[in-house]
């Protein structure tokens, strides 16, 4: 394993880093020491130690604002809202090391969301100018409130007020829509993950909360009542992505996109595509999958391996057969990714001369 | 003597960090992730779709014959059924010993063995109809593969065991223990389960078996460990149950305290594990957070809501400082 010392000596010989450069690097070398990555399961902690506090808070909270019999309620609702959404800002740009300042901030601010929209809802009565106020204050509060579990939470519930909208305005179909932009955001926001470095606060939260949103959409095909109905436009959306994803790997791997691995691969993504259409979740999982692979990144290929599990299962049980046509496309389903599995070996084996001894 | 930190191995994270403070432009961040092979090769990419389609095909069929079986349970004789799952498993184990246990293809078929004496089992008890108990079904079907497992160096085939201990003892509880017992009577069997599960694994690791270097099954057996204990303790802080005696309310506290304690003093000096710590951290929360309810009895009218909430907060603070200070205490010491 190559250390920092190697990387930066190969980096100068390449032509990467001039030699002032390098000396910036040695005199800064302390932040090795003091800067770590916080885990992922420390900021689960801290994520559900906030929304723990908000269930207890929030209760109390509500009832003191909007169960006053006098009137103003909304009005009420709205300004104790603001305030403790600017409150919450407030205390993130002033402790922004601080913990606890962070977890009181983002209860806060989950009360005040909660507050605000609530009492917007009340005033306004229009699904539509609801909607667009709230993607509004998530949009403004990804931008001023600088908390990472928060700046996750807002895309998720622009999604959500989205759908919200669509099935209100008896558009649903344009969930498909929806779905497709957030594969192809992912796509963009992981592949140039590093040339977005400087926005990285924005970015890596974005990031996970586009997964979770697609899979939490996808979800949405196992529930008839929803009414959605064209999700083959979900399955060719993804199966779009997934192309993509592949072009920007065949591209990086130097291997030409009329080769025979190339085309194997392509062939071998549209066979996937045919039993997969009707069921998107799969695609997705397996987009989200190879994504994850990709960019070396454990907790997306956690999040998909999760989801890819869920949404097999969901499909087979929810095909309208015997459990006896049931079983014998399970099986032949194992037997065709075994074959397949073969046959991708074989194609994509490097030739011997080529394979580097241990 | 302090290490030169240039002289540490590189990682993605802080040459990220190096990029993001200007030190080190984009362009050379890219290049040095290539070096230190932070994406994956050819060869990396082969063995994950290996692995990622042998895997799901196994699964797969395995779920396929499963079905097969429940579908066609009514219908088919008994000699028929006990043939088939009989051929399945030494199809099974002739993969196994064909492959070896080297490799992972070998691994799986074992692992589909093992999952497939549990279907013969439910077979037999099926058609025998001899009145065993669930709990008896599971504890059998671990004892047979127990051999199989011991062999495998195969850490999900270890899960697969530790789930069927689990769900024995589970059952007998459910079915044998008087439920008028106190809670401590009803979890403590399967929070002693998974705990000397738990310091079982690590003992054999430290005795350097090296196949069980891996954390995830112990990080799930401490999870259950803490869930099993965590049930009781709370029940034991909100509950007064009539008849039971003092010192039966007593116990899970106890035993929960005493076992944090363990759990901090191994995690923390002997065997470094900030997951395992974090999940102790958390139960204790949840745990301290019901006894402080208890006195400010949070809810929509109560204004006790506001100091829970905010104690909440500051256990979680607190909580997180000391993780922080331990990753870092570890990181400077290595």
């Amino acid at each position: 394993m190559m250390n920092y010392s190697q990387v930066f000596d190969l980096l100068t010989s390449e032509g990467y880093l001039s030699a002032e450069e390098q000396d910036r690097i040695a005199r800064n070398k302390g932040i090795l020491q003091t800067s770590n990555e916080t885990p992922w399961f420390i900021r689960l902690l801290l994520g559900f130690s906030a929304w723990m506090a908000a269930a207890i808070v929030l209760p109390f909270l509500l009832a003191t604002v909007f169960m006053d019999s006098s009137g103003g309620v909304e009005w009420r609702a709205i300004i104790v809202g603001t305030i403790f959404c600017i409150t919450a800002i407030g205390i993130r740009i002033a402790r922004s090391e601080s913990t606890f300042a962070g977890q009181l901030a983002l209860v806060l601010c989950i009360a005040g969301e909660i507050m605000l929209i609530g009492g917007l809802a009340m005033e306004v009565n229009d699904v539509a100018t609801i909607v667009m106020l709230t993607i509004a204050i998530q949009c403004l509060l990804i931008w001023v409130f600088q908390e990472p579990i928060h700046r996750f939470l807002s895309p998720l519930v622009i999604v959500a007020a989205l759908v919200v909208w669509g099935a209100e305005a008896q558009r649903v179909e344009l969930i498909h829509a929806v779905n497709v932009v957030l594969a192809i955001g992912m796509l963009l926001l992981w592949e140039y993950e590093d040339d977005l470095l400087v926005y990285k606060e924005f970015v890596r939260p974005t990031g996970y909360a586009l997964p979770v949103a697609l899979f939490g959409l996808l979800s949405l095909s196992f529930i008839r009542e929803a009414g959605i109905t064209l999700w083959w436009l979900s399955g060719v959306g993804l199966f779009i992505a997934l192309l993509g994803l592949e072009y920007r790997l065949l591209r990086d791997a130097g291997v030409s996109l009329l080769s025979k691995p190339a085309l194997a691969l392509f062939c071998g993504t549209l066979v996937l595509l045919i039993p997969a259409i009707g069921a998107p979740g799969i695609l997705a999982a397996l987009f989200v999958l190879a994504l994850g692979f990709r960019r070396n990144n454990r907790l997306l290929i956690g999040l998909a391996s999760l989801f890819l599990v869920f949404f097999i299962g969901r499909f087979y049980y929810d095909l309208e057969t015997t459990l006896l046509i049931k079983s014998f496309q399970l099986a032949g389903t194992g037997l065709v990714l075994l074959a397949l599995r073969y046959g991708i070996l074989y194609i994509f084996a490097k030739p011997e001369a080529n394979h580097e001894t241990a | 003597m302090n290490a030169d930190p240039l002289e540490l191995p590189a990682t993605a994270y802080q040459l990220r960090q190096f990029a993001y403070s200007g030190m080190v432009k984009i362009p050379a961040l890219k290049r040095a992730l290539v070096l230190i092979k932070h994406f994956p090769d050819h060869t990396g990419w082969m063995r994950f779709v290996d692995l990622t389609l042998l895997l799901l095909g196994a699964a797969l069929m395995l779920a396929g014959v499963v079905f097969f079986f429940a579908y066609n349970w009514a219908g088919l004789p008994s000699l028929l059924k006990f043939g088939i799952i009989q051929a399945a498993l030494i199809a099974l184990i002739a993969t196994t010993l064909f492959y070896g246990l080297e490799r992972i293809q070998g691994k799986v078929a074992l692992l589909g063995a093992s999952i497939m004496v549990g279907v013969l089992l439910a077979v037999y008890g099926q058609v025998y109809q001899t009145g065993a108990d669930p709990f008896q079904l599971f504890l059998l079907w671990a004892a047979l593969i127990a051999g199989w497992v011991a062999v495998s160096r195969f850490t999900p085939l270890w899960l697969v065991l530790l789930v069927l201990l689990n769900l024995s003892t589970g059952l007998f509880i459910g079915q044998r223990v008087a439920l008028s017992n106190t809670s401590i009577m009803l979890y403590g069997p399967l929070f002693l389960l998974n705990a000397l599960w738990l310091f079982g694994w690590e003992y054999l690791r430290w005795r350097g078996i090296g196949w069980m270097q891996g954390r995830w099954l112990p990080r799930l057996a401490a999870l259950a460990a803490f869930t099993a204990l965590s049930q009781p303790t709370q029940e034991a802080i909100t509950m007064n149950l009539p008849g039971i005696p003092w010192w039966s309310n007593a116990l899970a506290p106890f035993v929960f305290a005493g076992f944090c304690g363990l759990i901090i003093w191994f995690y923390r000096f002997i065997v470094n594990d900030l997951l395992i710590l974090t999940i102790c951290a958390l139960s204790v929360i949840g745990v301290l957070t019901t006894l402080i309810s208890q006195q400010f009895q949070p809810g929509f009218s109560s204004s006790g809501s506001i100091p829970v909430g905010l104690f909440v907060l500051i256990q979680t603070a607190i909580a997180v400082a000391l993780l922080r200070r331990t990753a870092q205490a570890w990181e400077s010491r290595s």
